[in-house]
Protein backbone atom coordinates (compact mmCIF):
# COMPACT_ATOMS: atom_id res chain seq x y z
CA UNK A 1 0.00 0.00 0.00
CA UNK A 2 1.22 3.49 -0.73
CA UNK A 3 2.24 5.48 2.35
CA UNK A 4 1.16 9.09 2.58
CA UNK A 5 2.58 11.44 5.20
CA UNK A 6 0.27 13.91 6.95
CA UNK A 7 1.97 16.68 5.03
CA UNK A 8 1.35 14.94 1.69
CA UNK A 9 -2.32 14.38 2.56
CA UNK A 10 -2.66 18.07 3.42
CA UNK A 11 -0.93 19.19 0.26
CA UNK A 12 -3.15 17.03 -1.92
CA UNK A 13 -6.35 18.22 -0.20
CA UNK A 14 -5.12 21.78 -0.52
CA UNK A 15 -4.25 21.61 -4.21
CA UNK A 16 -7.46 19.75 -5.04
CA UNK A 17 -9.50 22.29 -3.10
CA UNK A 18 -8.14 25.09 -5.25
CA UNK A 19 -8.65 23.36 -8.59
CA UNK A 20 -11.61 24.32 -10.72
CA UNK A 21 -12.36 20.97 -12.32
CA UNK A 22 -14.48 22.50 -15.06
CA UNK A 23 -11.59 24.71 -16.10
CA UNK A 24 -8.54 22.53 -15.52
CA UNK A 25 -9.95 19.30 -16.97
CA UNK A 26 -10.65 20.73 -20.43
CA UNK A 27 -7.29 22.53 -20.51
CA UNK A 28 -5.30 19.44 -19.62
CA UNK A 29 -7.04 17.26 -22.20
CA UNK A 30 -6.73 19.94 -24.90
CA UNK A 31 -2.99 20.17 -24.25
CA UNK A 32 -2.58 16.42 -24.60
CA UNK A 33 -4.31 16.51 -27.99
CA UNK A 34 -2.22 19.49 -29.11
CA UNK A 35 1.20 18.58 -27.72
CA UNK A 36 0.93 14.83 -28.45
CA UNK A 37 -1.17 14.80 -31.62
CA UNK A 38 -1.22 11.01 -32.02
CA UNK A 39 -3.59 10.90 -29.03
CA UNK A 40 -6.28 12.28 -31.33
CA UNK A 41 -6.75 8.72 -32.58
CA UNK A 42 -8.79 8.03 -29.44
CA UNK A 43 -11.23 10.81 -30.19
CA UNK A 44 -12.33 10.09 -33.75
CA UNK A 45 -15.94 11.00 -32.91
CA UNK A 46 -15.09 14.39 -31.44
CA UNK A 47 -15.34 16.38 -34.63
CA UNK A 48 -12.94 19.18 -35.44
CA UNK A 49 -9.49 18.63 -33.93
CA UNK A 50 -7.65 20.10 -36.90
CA UNK A 51 -5.82 22.91 -35.09
CA UNK A 52 -4.92 24.08 -31.58
CA UNK A 53 -7.71 26.66 -31.75
CA UNK A 54 -10.23 24.05 -32.89
CA UNK A 55 -9.22 21.69 -30.09
CA UNK A 56 -9.41 24.39 -27.44
CA UNK A 57 -12.87 25.42 -28.64
CA UNK A 58 -14.20 21.90 -29.10
CA UNK A 59 -17.13 21.26 -26.73
CA UNK A 60 -16.65 17.47 -26.72
CA UNK A 61 -13.04 17.92 -25.63
CA UNK A 62 -14.17 20.25 -22.86
CA UNK A 63 -16.86 17.85 -21.69
CA UNK A 64 -14.54 14.89 -21.69
CA UNK A 65 -11.85 16.86 -19.89
CA UNK A 66 -14.30 17.50 -17.06
CA UNK A 67 -15.25 13.79 -16.94
CA UNK A 68 -11.63 12.75 -16.63
CA UNK A 69 -10.73 15.28 -13.98
CA UNK A 70 -13.83 14.50 -11.95
CA UNK A 71 -12.66 10.89 -11.91
CA UNK A 72 -9.39 12.03 -10.33
CA UNK A 73 -11.42 13.06 -7.30
CA UNK A 74 -11.92 9.37 -6.49
CA UNK A 75 -8.20 9.09 -5.87
CA UNK A 76 -8.04 12.28 -3.81
CA UNK A 77 -10.81 10.97 -1.57
CA UNK A 78 -9.43 7.41 -1.36
CA UNK A 79 -5.69 7.87 -1.01
CA UNK A 80 -5.36 4.62 0.91
CA UNK A 81 -6.81 2.43 -1.81
CA UNK A 82 -6.25 4.07 -5.16
CA UNK A 83 -5.61 0.72 -6.80
CA UNK A 84 -8.95 -0.73 -5.69
CA UNK A 85 -10.72 2.52 -6.52
CA UNK A 86 -9.57 2.44 -10.15
CA UNK A 87 -9.78 -1.26 -10.86
CA UNK A 88 -12.93 -1.04 -12.96
CA UNK A 89 -11.78 2.09 -14.78
CA UNK A 90 -8.53 0.28 -15.54
CA UNK A 91 -10.38 -2.64 -17.11
CA UNK A 92 -12.57 -0.23 -19.06
CA UNK A 93 -9.55 1.60 -20.51
CA UNK A 94 -7.81 -1.63 -21.41
CA UNK A 95 -10.56 -3.95 -22.64
CA UNK A 96 -13.14 -1.57 -24.02
CA UNK A 97 -11.32 1.65 -24.92
CA UNK A 98 -8.00 0.01 -25.88
CA UNK A 99 -5.95 2.95 -24.58
CA UNK A 100 -2.18 2.49 -24.61
CA UNK A 101 -1.27 3.05 -20.93
CA UNK A 102 1.66 5.27 -21.91
CA UNK A 103 -0.97 7.90 -22.61
CA UNK A 104 -1.94 8.11 -18.93
CA UNK A 105 1.49 9.59 -18.23
CA UNK A 106 1.06 12.14 -21.02
CA UNK A 107 -2.22 13.35 -19.55
CA UNK A 108 -0.68 13.42 -16.07
CA UNK A 109 2.18 15.56 -17.40
CA UNK A 110 -0.19 18.02 -19.06
CA UNK A 111 -2.30 18.21 -15.92
CA UNK A 112 0.83 19.04 -13.91
CA UNK A 113 1.73 21.78 -16.37
CA UNK A 114 -1.74 23.34 -16.28
CA UNK A 115 -1.56 23.41 -12.49
CA UNK A 116 1.91 24.97 -12.64
CA UNK A 117 0.59 27.73 -14.94
CA UNK A 118 -2.28 28.43 -12.55
CA UNK A 119 -0.47 28.23 -9.24
CA UNK A 120 2.84 29.86 -10.23
CA UNK A 121 5.33 29.89 -7.34
CA UNK A 122 2.79 28.26 -5.00
CA UNK A 123 3.45 25.08 -6.97
CA UNK A 124 6.79 24.82 -5.24
CA UNK A 125 9.11 21.79 -5.46
CA UNK A 126 7.67 20.06 -2.38
CA UNK A 127 4.11 20.49 -3.68
CA UNK A 128 5.22 19.31 -7.13
CA UNK A 129 6.81 16.20 -5.65
CA UNK A 130 3.64 15.29 -3.74
CA UNK A 131 1.39 16.01 -6.70
CA UNK A 132 3.53 13.91 -9.07
CA UNK A 133 3.53 11.10 -6.52
CA UNK A 134 -0.28 11.14 -6.52
CA UNK A 135 -0.43 11.12 -10.31
CA UNK A 136 2.08 8.31 -10.63
CA UNK A 137 0.06 6.20 -8.17
CA UNK A 138 -3.07 6.95 -10.22
CA UNK A 139 -1.28 6.07 -13.48
CA UNK A 140 -0.04 2.85 -11.92
CA UNK A 141 -3.54 1.97 -10.70
CA UNK A 142 -5.05 2.64 -14.12
CA UNK A 143 -2.41 0.41 -15.68
CA UNK A 144 -2.81 -2.38 -13.11
CA UNK A 145 -5.88 -3.92 -14.77
CA UNK A 146 -4.01 -4.39 -18.04
CA UNK A 147 -1.96 -7.42 -17.13
CA UNK B 1 17.17 17.72 -40.00
CA UNK B 2 14.46 19.05 -37.73
CA UNK B 3 12.03 21.46 -39.36
CA UNK B 4 10.96 24.50 -37.36
CA UNK B 5 8.02 26.72 -38.22
CA UNK B 6 8.31 30.50 -37.83
CA UNK B 7 6.04 30.29 -34.81
CA UNK B 8 8.26 27.67 -33.18
CA UNK B 9 11.45 29.65 -33.80
CA UNK B 10 9.91 32.86 -32.51
CA UNK B 11 8.47 31.10 -29.45
CA UNK B 12 11.79 29.54 -28.46
CA UNK B 13 13.73 32.78 -28.94
CA UNK B 14 11.07 34.66 -26.98
CA UNK B 15 11.03 32.28 -24.03
CA UNK B 16 14.80 32.20 -23.67
CA UNK B 17 15.35 35.90 -24.23
CA UNK B 18 13.01 36.65 -21.34
CA UNK B 19 14.27 33.89 -19.10
CA UNK B 20 16.05 34.69 -15.88
CA UNK B 21 18.69 31.98 -16.07
CA UNK B 22 19.86 32.59 -12.53
CA UNK B 23 16.40 31.72 -11.20
CA UNK B 24 15.12 29.12 -13.66
CA UNK B 25 18.27 27.00 -13.83
CA UNK B 26 18.61 26.45 -10.08
CA UNK B 27 14.87 25.85 -9.70
CA UNK B 28 14.73 23.25 -12.45
CA UNK B 29 17.71 21.31 -11.09
CA UNK B 30 16.47 21.56 -7.49
CA UNK B 31 13.05 20.23 -8.53
CA UNK B 32 14.65 17.37 -10.41
CA UNK B 33 16.63 16.35 -7.33
CA UNK B 34 13.58 16.73 -5.06
CA UNK B 35 10.91 15.11 -7.24
CA UNK B 36 13.18 12.32 -8.52
CA UNK B 37 15.45 11.69 -5.52
CA UNK B 38 17.53 8.97 -7.18
CA UNK B 39 19.13 11.69 -9.29
CA UNK B 40 21.05 12.74 -6.17
CA UNK B 41 23.49 9.95 -6.95
CA UNK B 42 25.04 12.24 -9.57
CA UNK B 43 25.76 14.95 -7.05
CA UNK B 44 27.60 13.12 -4.29
CA UNK B 45 29.99 16.00 -3.68
CA UNK B 46 27.30 18.68 -3.47
CA UNK B 47 26.97 18.55 0.30
CA UNK B 48 23.60 18.71 2.02
CA UNK B 49 20.78 17.31 -0.17
CA UNK B 50 18.92 15.92 2.79
CA UNK B 51 15.52 17.52 2.23
CA UNK B 52 13.71 19.93 -0.08
CA UNK B 53 14.75 22.98 1.93
CA UNK B 54 18.40 21.92 1.94
CA UNK B 55 18.35 21.26 -1.79
CA UNK B 56 16.72 24.57 -2.58
CA UNK B 57 19.27 26.43 -0.45
CA UNK B 58 22.28 24.48 -1.68
CA UNK B 59 24.73 26.81 -3.49
CA UNK B 60 26.31 24.01 -5.54
CA UNK B 61 22.89 23.00 -6.85
CA UNK B 62 22.21 26.62 -7.75
CA UNK B 63 25.57 27.05 -9.50
CA UNK B 64 25.16 23.85 -11.45
CA UNK B 65 21.58 24.70 -12.39
CA UNK B 66 22.84 27.87 -14.06
CA UNK B 67 25.56 25.94 -15.91
CA UNK B 68 23.02 23.48 -17.29
CA UNK B 69 20.59 26.15 -18.38
CA UNK B 70 23.28 28.17 -20.10
CA UNK B 71 24.18 24.95 -21.91
CA UNK B 72 20.72 25.14 -23.49
CA UNK B 73 21.69 28.46 -25.05
CA UNK B 74 23.74 26.67 -27.66
CA UNK B 75 20.65 24.91 -28.93
CA UNK B 76 18.64 28.15 -28.86
CA UNK B 77 21.32 29.78 -31.04
CA UNK B 78 21.75 26.78 -33.36
CA UNK B 79 18.27 25.40 -33.82
CA UNK B 80 19.14 24.10 -37.27
CA UNK B 81 21.94 21.93 -36.02
CA UNK B 82 21.26 20.90 -32.47
CA UNK B 83 22.63 17.41 -33.03
CA UNK B 84 26.12 18.60 -33.96
CA UNK B 85 26.01 21.37 -31.37
CA UNK B 86 25.69 18.82 -28.58
CA UNK B 87 27.99 16.06 -29.90
CA UNK B 88 30.74 16.87 -27.40
CA UNK B 89 28.39 17.34 -24.46
CA UNK B 90 26.80 14.02 -25.33
CA UNK B 91 30.16 12.27 -25.23
CA UNK B 92 30.94 14.00 -21.92
CA UNK B 93 27.66 12.88 -20.33
CA UNK B 94 28.00 9.31 -21.52
CA UNK B 95 31.70 8.57 -21.22
CA UNK B 96 32.85 10.78 -18.39
CA UNK B 97 29.81 11.57 -16.26
CA UNK B 98 27.98 8.26 -16.86
CA UNK B 99 24.55 9.88 -16.74
CA UNK B 100 21.63 7.61 -17.59
CA UNK B 101 20.01 9.41 -20.55
CA UNK B 102 16.53 8.91 -19.03
CA UNK B 103 17.52 11.66 -16.65
CA UNK B 104 17.61 14.23 -19.43
CA UNK B 105 13.86 13.80 -19.74
CA UNK B 106 13.35 14.21 -15.99
CA UNK B 107 15.29 17.47 -15.92
CA UNK B 108 13.49 18.62 -19.06
CA UNK B 109 10.12 17.93 -17.41
CA UNK B 110 11.11 19.96 -14.36
CA UNK B 111 12.31 22.80 -16.57
CA UNK B 112 8.94 22.76 -18.35
CA UNK B 113 7.12 22.96 -15.02
CA UNK B 114 9.27 25.93 -13.92
CA UNK B 115 8.74 27.76 -17.22
CA UNK B 116 4.99 27.04 -17.01
CA UNK B 117 4.90 28.44 -13.48
CA UNK B 118 6.70 31.59 -14.57
CA UNK B 119 4.75 32.25 -17.76
CA UNK B 120 1.34 31.33 -16.35
CA UNK B 121 -1.43 31.72 -18.88
CA UNK B 122 0.98 32.82 -21.61
CA UNK B 123 2.35 29.26 -21.57
CA UNK B 124 -0.45 28.36 -23.93
CA UNK B 125 -0.87 24.88 -25.44
CA UNK B 126 0.79 26.06 -28.68
CA UNK B 127 3.73 27.51 -26.78
CA UNK B 128 3.96 24.33 -24.71
CA UNK B 129 4.04 22.21 -27.87
CA UNK B 130 6.87 24.31 -29.36
CA UNK B 131 8.85 24.25 -26.11
CA UNK B 132 8.46 20.50 -25.65
CA UNK B 133 9.49 19.88 -29.26
CA UNK B 134 12.63 21.93 -28.72
CA UNK B 135 13.42 20.05 -25.50
CA UNK B 136 12.80 16.68 -27.18
CA UNK B 137 15.32 17.56 -29.91
CA UNK B 138 17.87 18.60 -27.27
CA UNK B 139 17.36 15.35 -25.37
CA UNK B 140 17.73 13.33 -28.51
CA UNK B 141 20.97 15.14 -29.38
CA UNK B 142 22.37 14.63 -25.88
CA UNK B 143 21.59 10.93 -26.06
CA UNK B 144 23.08 10.50 -29.50
CA UNK B 145 26.65 9.56 -28.66
CA UNK B 146 25.70 6.93 -26.11
CA UNK B 147 25.54 4.05 -28.58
Amino acid sequence: MVEWSASERNTIANVWGKINVDEIGPQALARVLIVYPWTQRYFGTFGNLSSAAAIQGNPKVAKHGKTVLNALEKAVKNLDDIKGTYFQLSQLHCEKLNVDPDNFRLLADCLTIVIATKFGPAFNPAVQATWQKLLSVVVSALTSGYF
Amino acid sequence: MVEWTEFERATIQDIFSKMNYDVVGPQALARCIIVYPWTQRYFGNFGNLYNAAAIMGNPMVAAHGKVVLHGLDRAVKNMDNIKATYAELSVLHSEKLHVDPDNFRLLADCLTVVVAGQLGSSFTPEVQAAFQKFIAVVISALGRQYH
